[in-house]
């Protein structure tokens, strides 16, 4: 299996109500730094990794629970022409995984799925995921099939801003799920998790459930 | 010339007063596939009255709109923000997943190690310059 593998879904929106739900974790080790909302929420009844089948950047079925069976899985909803809180997500998580053993990382697989399937054809995603790491996947599919698999994962489905002269942006979650090895997803990290915090945080994930 | 004591002392009041408006620690991210990066900077009304920041130019960029990252939910959606308001003595910081300059339209896609070249113009303070070191994603300023 692929060391870390980002499945690159450009979902847009977040759960809503299910993370305004979950309960908030303390950061696992040390002060909290600075730069506001970092710490992990821990979803208060895990939900099983839902079962639906996008398309790769290869332009090949990837069904997302028996492709990431038994790995974490970091799953992220986004889009390319993101400025702020995708590519900052992105870069973030791969410099954590670049600096820790290749034995975790390996464990780990990042999977991006677009929001915007529109504009973000299998040849941008790819490029734009190799800036961060070659070895996350990237996802796209129908925007029906892309929604369908926000909705799978609790999540209002992304949706365009219009900013006129044919323009948009895209609404989307700003958090990463976090699946741990037994296909559960536990874990949300909102925009704002440090390269620091992943780097602690990574490992745990590994290594859950002895180091809850 | 003769010089008197309190003409000396107004001069250095002034001096020391400097500008009401300061542009500092700006800095933007290479963009990703060339196309689509943002700058960001945190802005200092030192003066006693509101200004407002009005529009910003990014030099060899075609587009530069200041955004904003607003929640909606759990979701979060960039909105285009006409006037940033500046009240006295008040500072704003533009900064990842709050506020940022969306630049587009590049000349030249600015690289790491880059100097990008930012205008920040206020309705009272007038423009002020300031340069934005160009950063990959994952340098954490």
């Amino acid at each position: 299996m692929t060391a870390v593998r980002m499945t690159l879904a450009l979902t847009a929106p977040l759960c809503l109500l299910a993370v305004a739900c979950e309960a908030r974790r303390a950061p696992s080790a040390g002060a909290p730094e600075a730069g506001g909302e970092s710490a992990a929420r821990e979803y208060p009844n895990p939900r099983p990794k839902p079962d639906f089948t996008l398309t790769d950047t290869e332009g090949r079925p990837f069904a997302f629970r028996q492709a990431t069976a038994g790995s974490v899985t970091l799953l992220f909803f986004g889009y390319t022409n993101c400025p702020d809180v995708c590519p900052v997500h992105m870069a973030n998580i791969a410099s954590a995984l670049h600096k820790l053993p290749d034995a975790v990382a390996r464990q780990v697989t990042v999977v991006f799925i677009t929001t915007d399937p529109e504009r973000d054809t299998p040849a941008r995603i790819r490029a734009w995921l190799d800036h961060f790491d070659p070895r996350f996947i990237g996802l796209t599919g129908s925007q029906a099939a892309v929604d369908s698999a926000q909705v799978a994962m609790h999540l209002p489905p992304a949706y365009k801003e219009d900013l006129g002269g044919g323009q948009y942006q895209v609404g989307h979650s700003a958090h990463v799920i976090a699946f741990t090895r037994d296909g559960l997803a536990r874990f949300a990290f909102p925009f704002g998790t440090r390269q620091s915090e992943w780097a602690q945080e990574i490992p745990r994930l590994v290594a859950y459930p002895d180091q809850p | 010339m003769r010089v008197r004591p309190l003409a000396l002392l107004l001069l250095a009041a002034c001096v020391a007063r400097g500008p009401a408006i300061v542009v500092r620690d700006a800095y933007g991210y290479q963009p990703v596939l060339g196309d689509v990066g943002a700058v960001y900077f945190t802005v200092e009304n030192r003066a006693g009255t509101a200004d407002t920041l009005t529009w910003a130019e990014v030099a060899g960029a075609g587009v530069a709109m200041i955004h904003e990252q607003v929640a909606d939910g759990d979701r979060v959606v960039m909105r285009h923000v006409g006037t940033l308001p500046l009240p006295a003595h008040a500072t704003v910081q533009l900064k990842p997943g709050r506020l940022h300059v969306m630049v587009e339209g590049f000349e030249r896609s600015p690289l790491a190690g880059d100097t990008l070249l930012v205008t920040v113009h206020f309705a009272r303070a007038g423009a002020v310059r300031v340069r934005a070191p160009v950063l990959a994603y994952g340098t954490e300023p």
